[in-house]
């Protein structure tokens, strides 16, 4: 019914992906078992045949058969969560003030292009990765950087 | 060095990772020193919202970015917004013009 995927830093770049039911955490199977039903199951390819091994290949694709009408307490929508860190920013040259509101005449001039008629809109944004000393928490104190969910 | 991390729907979610030579599951690029994660999100007609509703998310967004801009002016170190972008219903998986792409 959901899931989300989260990105953070700590010198390097950390990510894990979950989806989850109304009853908690969904296992993922490997789509390459005979027994996974790829169009009703939640799984995960790993890029190689067979049992989950030790070692993937350098791709790996997921499916969540939960019908995209449904995702986000029905509104079909992605919901992507971002935190700008301060110190982040300070690390990099940043100031994040300036990449706000770069951010926001950016997404006024989409909207302006959708007014236009056009019918797409891209949207590009840029988030300070954190220079963590261990690997990210996704606590409420150690927040992901990015994080994506549906 | 690289990755990317993708979203998208035909009706029901896919997502697809890459890294540059490995880790699956819970995952960890080594090799990346990131400075900044990159994120491209796609608002199109194709996923069956109209030109109004697409706007109306886009606004959602610009709001969540203003509040945090205001909270940096007025003297916040850390901030938070959110934007939501709408999903497919594509009759295949999803092979490239993903919804939410993010890389670093």
């Amino acid at each position: 019914m959901a899931g989300d995927g989260n990105y953070g830093g700590n010198g390097s770049v950390y990510w894990q992906v979950h989806h989850r039911s109304p009853t908690g955490p969904e296992p993922l199977k490997n789509k390459n078992k005979s027994s996974t039903n790829a169009k009703a199951d939640h799984w995960v390819d790993l890029g190689v045949p067979g049992n989950i091994p030790a070692k993937t290949g350098n791709e790996v694709k997921g499916h969540d058969p939960t019908p995209v009408a449904n995702i986000s307490n029905g509104t079909g929508r992605f919901r992507v969560h971002l935190y700008f860190s301060g110190a982040a920013a300070t690390n990099l040259g940043v100031d994040l003030k300036l990449v706000l509101g770069q951010l926001i005449s950016d997404a006024y001039a989409q909207m302006s292009s959708l007014s236009a008629g056009n019918p797409d809109a891209h949207l590009v944004i840029e988030v300070p990765a954190v220079g963590r000393a261990s690997e990210p928490t996704g606590t409420t104190s150690d927040p992901w950087e990015v994080s994506v969910s549906w | 060095m690289a990755g990317d991390g993708n979203y998208g729907g035909n009706g029901s979610v896919y997502f697809e990772n890459h890294v540059n030579g490995q880790p699956a599951g819970n995952g960890s690029d080594s090799s990346a020193q990131p400075h900044m994660f990159r994120l491209s999100l796609r608002y199109s007609t194709e996923s069956g919202k109209s030109n109004p509703q697409l706007r109306g998310l886009l606004q959602a967004g610009i709001s969540s970015m203003t509040a945090a801009l205001t909270q940096l002016q007025n003297g916040s170190n850390d901030v938070t917004a959110h934007v939501e972008v709408p999903a497919f219903q594509r009759e295949t998986p999803p092979s490239g013009g993903w919804e939410v792409k993010i890389q670093w």
